[in-house]
């Protein structure tokens, strides 16, 4: 029997620091709800949005695997490893902050907004050598599927990092059904609805709401409009 | 008003865990201290007495041991915690967390 956990979009915590306007589904820097700090591996999901011109200075991370994913505009990266880089509407950006790494992220638009996921997964090993990697992915390929973006191995599709988790985006037309078969066994699903309705195995979603489910082998999706998902799988304990 | 709570932080990082600890010092209800190497650490832990003990990055599984050895023989012993993330994202989270569960 699968157990699940909603998170309604309008329950999550909300962050406005004018520049930056963030809402929250799991607790982070002053939002704290005990009873919504991680899905088991995935610790942040954050949907920022950046003013024009604005952005994160130079701050340091460590011991956790950071996937960035603009939904809007786009973010110029620079990091002490030397990176400098522009991700954009349908790349993918990972770091593995193992021992340390320091970065900066800006809107490089003076005009327009920039929206973006942040994701955090605990790593599944300590103290790596920080690493960088940002890919570009054909949005065209997720109609009506569902597209890897990310995953714990460098020779399958999408970014990797040091979890055994798979992330997948899909686009999906008003009416289309598909089921998602898990990779490994204790590991669960987050679902983020980033546009439109859906229903999972049984469960009705709106723009924005999470839902996390797991001790289940596989998950039915329906889009009930058209309807953009993304899909974190990752472990539910170390 | 109660003193400070104090918070040791340890690791490698010398960037890192002064972010950190200036990260703590900001709260007017913890001191933060930080060590880089294990008996800088020994030394805190004697002379602090910290309620909290934040591991943040580069000790091997022998350091964090020996530290935490040391720590659980102090009285009372204080809470010992991994930081994970290097900056404020989930640093005052997890203090919060752990104050919670110990009901301090």
């Amino acid at each position: 029997m699968a157990t699940t956990v909603l998170h309604k979009a309008h329950t999550r915590g909300l962050a406005d620091h004018g520049w930056l306007k963030s809402q929250l589904s799991f607790s982070f820097a002053n939002y704290y709800n005990p009873d919504r700090v991680q899905f088991g591996m995935l610790r942040v999901l954050n949907d920022d949005c950046v003013a024009p011109g604005m952005g994160f200075g130079t701050h340091p991370h460590d011991n956790m695997e950071i996937v960035s994913i603009p939904l809007d505009g786009n973010l110029e990266h620079k990091d002490n490893m030397g990176n400098t880089a522009i991700i954009r509407q349908g790349d993918v950006q990972v770091m593995s902050a193992g021992t340390g790494i320091y970065h900066s992220e800006y809107n490089g638009s003076k005009e327009s907004e920039v929206k973006f996921l942040q994701i955090w997964v605990f790593p599944n090993k300590k103290n790596v050598a920080p690493r960088y990697d940002q890919q570009a992915m054909n949005i065209a390929e997720r109609r009506n599927t569902l597209h890897q973006i990310l995953s714990p191995s460098a020779d399958d599709a999408g970014v990797w990092i040091y979890q055994d988790a798979w992330f997948n985006m899909g686009n999906f037309d008003a009416g289309q059904k598909i089921t998602y078969a898990l990779h490994k066994p204790g590991n669960g699903v987050y679902v983020f609805v980033l546009k439109g309705t859906a229903t999972i195995s049984g469960q009705a979603l709106a723009e924005r709401d999470g839902f996390g489910i797991w001790d289940t082998q596989n998950l039915d999706i329906a889009a009930d409009s058209d309807t953009e998902l993304l899909l974190m799988e990752v472990p539910m304990s170390a | 008003m109660s003193s400070p709570l104090p918070i040791l932080a340890i690791g490698k990082h010398a960037q890192i865990l002064q972010t950190v600890v200036g990260l703590l010092n900001k709260n007017p209800a913890w001191q933060g201290y930080g060590a880089e190497d294990v008996p800088t650490a020994l030394h805190l832990l004697q002379q602090v007495h910290p309620a909290l003990v934040l591991f943040t990055n580069g000790l091997c599984q022998a350091e964090e041991a020996e530290i935490t050895q040391k720590a659980k023989e102090l009285q009372p012993a204080p809470i010992l915690l991994q930081h994970y993330g290097g900056g404020g994202g989930l640093l005052t989270n997890e203090i919060w967390a752990a104050l919670d569960a110990a009901q301090v």
